[in-house]
């Protein structure tokens, strides 16, 4: 059993990054991590993969929190990288529904399979490939 | 599945990759994270605002007017994991797992803290960890706070003697009164989700049939609480995504004769 502070100090960081991915803001995205954790360690030893659980409450919990706060999608009105085509296309992918950002975001940064990410969000995986084509028709348009 | 993109998608995919990766590394650790295996953290949630209760009425047939007697709830509060421990009754219909479950187990209170004393039907594919509860519940019993319900439905909690709002005694000598609520078991506005559906009932009831388009679909034993072994009788079942209606026959355990036939509109 891989003891929970390990995993803690292994992947708090990779996991930040993916909350900041999915919200744009790192804030937001050190609190689902913390969250996270913080449901996790009590039943610790019931989880048989640690890693994998804290990304799926981390992916749902976010979309949850979108819905709750009623706000507009996340959209940085600073540079983040300073590199133009990256930040134009990082405010493209901010601007997808949630649903449609998970998957990009699971997809195409967690390298997962959409039917690993159908899993994780709990969606037909063909549904999840519908949304990942609707996503990738709205991003063509922006890059191009 | 094929998870391939298109060919013309390929240029498109890898720019997503790269943008991804280059935004990600500009998070950099704040320091917060244990340097040593032997450290052991203890993970405290972020402050927030009290817990949110919105608990609408939906789906529900009543036969008391005004009072919560069956509800769908969407919780602000995290899931962790579902207390199948404590479910009375479950099952599997069309891939979707579900439970019914004392709300004291879920840990759903009314606004003074104090558990709904009923049940709750929790579907596995609308409740996973980190997601907010969505569930439909029922209780049994008069609702005390249609004593003092205005007309408007606005309702009151006392809660300097918190107690709960049911009392399930004062139904105790009429095996007719009941609740019944239904809840989709998939995403709540998926119409090909078949339907999960619960009933409270008088503790001589000992089983039900539920009946669909005038064919009984479905005989069920009602169950107790464990705690309550000679308390208020519930029961789980499911119904087909394009039923309009269902009813329901009480049964009471000496008579043979239905003591009600309930019908429902669910479409």
């Amino acid at each position: 059993m891989t003891r929970i502070e390990h995993v803690h100090r292994e992947n708090r960081l990779s996991l930040i990054r993916l909350g900041f991915l999915l919200t744009g803001s790192q804030h937001e995205a050190e609190d689902l991590v913390q969250t996270a954790f913080a449901g996790a360690q009590p039943r610790w030893s019931e989880i048989d993969q640690p890693v994998a659980y804290l990304r799926q409450v981390i992916v749902n919990r976010a979309k949850d929190a979108q819905r709750r706060a009623f706000r507009a999608p996340p959209s940085p009105t600073e540079a983040i990288t300073h590199i133009d085509e990256i930040d134009e296309t990082f405010a493209a992918i901010l601007e997808l529904s949630e649903m449609q950002r998970a998957v990009v975001v699971l997809h195409f940064y967690e390298d997962l399979s959409l039917v690993d990410i159908a899993t994780i969000l709990d969606r037909p995986a063909s549904t999840v490939r519908s949304d990942l084509n609707r996503a990738l028709t709205h991003l063509r348009k922006a890059v191009s | 599945m094929n998870t391939t993109p298109a060919p013309d998608d390929t240029a498109l995919g890898e720019h997503l990759r790269r943008t991804l990766r280059t935004v990600a590394e500009t998070i950099t650790d704040n320091g917060q994270a244990p340097t040593s295996d032997t450290v052991v953290p203890f993970f405290e949630r972020p402050s927030r605002k009290p817990a949110r209760k919105n608990i609408a009425i939906a789906a529900a047939i009543a036969v008391t007017g005004l009072g919560l007697v069956a509800w769908n709830t969407f919780e602000d509060g995290e899931i962790e994991r579902i207390p199948t421990e404590a479910a009375l009754m479950q099952g599997s219909t069309e891939g979707f797992d579900w439970w019914l479950i004392p709300s004291a187990a879920i840990g759903h209170t009314n606004p003074c803290g104090v558990a709904f004393p009923g049940v709750e039907l929790v579907s596995s594919s609308t409740n996973k960890p980190g997601q907010e509860w969505n569930t439909g519940g029922v209780n049994y019993g008069l609702n005390l706070l249609d004593e003092q319900a205005p007309e408007d439905g606005t309702f009151t909690y006392d809660c300097s003697n918190p107690q709960s709002e049911f009392d399930e005694t004062a139904w105790s000598g009429d095996p007719t009164l009941m609740n019944v609520g239904f809840t989709r078991l998939g995403r709540n506005n998926d119409p090909d989700s078949p339907w999960g559906a619960f009933a409270a009932m008088h503790p001589t009831i000992e089983q039900i049939n539920v009946i669909v388009d005038g064919n009984t679909i479905d005989t069920i034993d009602t169950v107790t609480k464990t705690d309550e072994p000679s308390g208020v009788r519930y029961a789980g079942f499911t119904i087909p995504s394009d039923a309009c209606t269902f009813r329901l026959e009480y049964l009471a355990a000496d008579t043979e004769t239905p003591v009600l036939s309930k019908t429902s509109t669910i479409c």
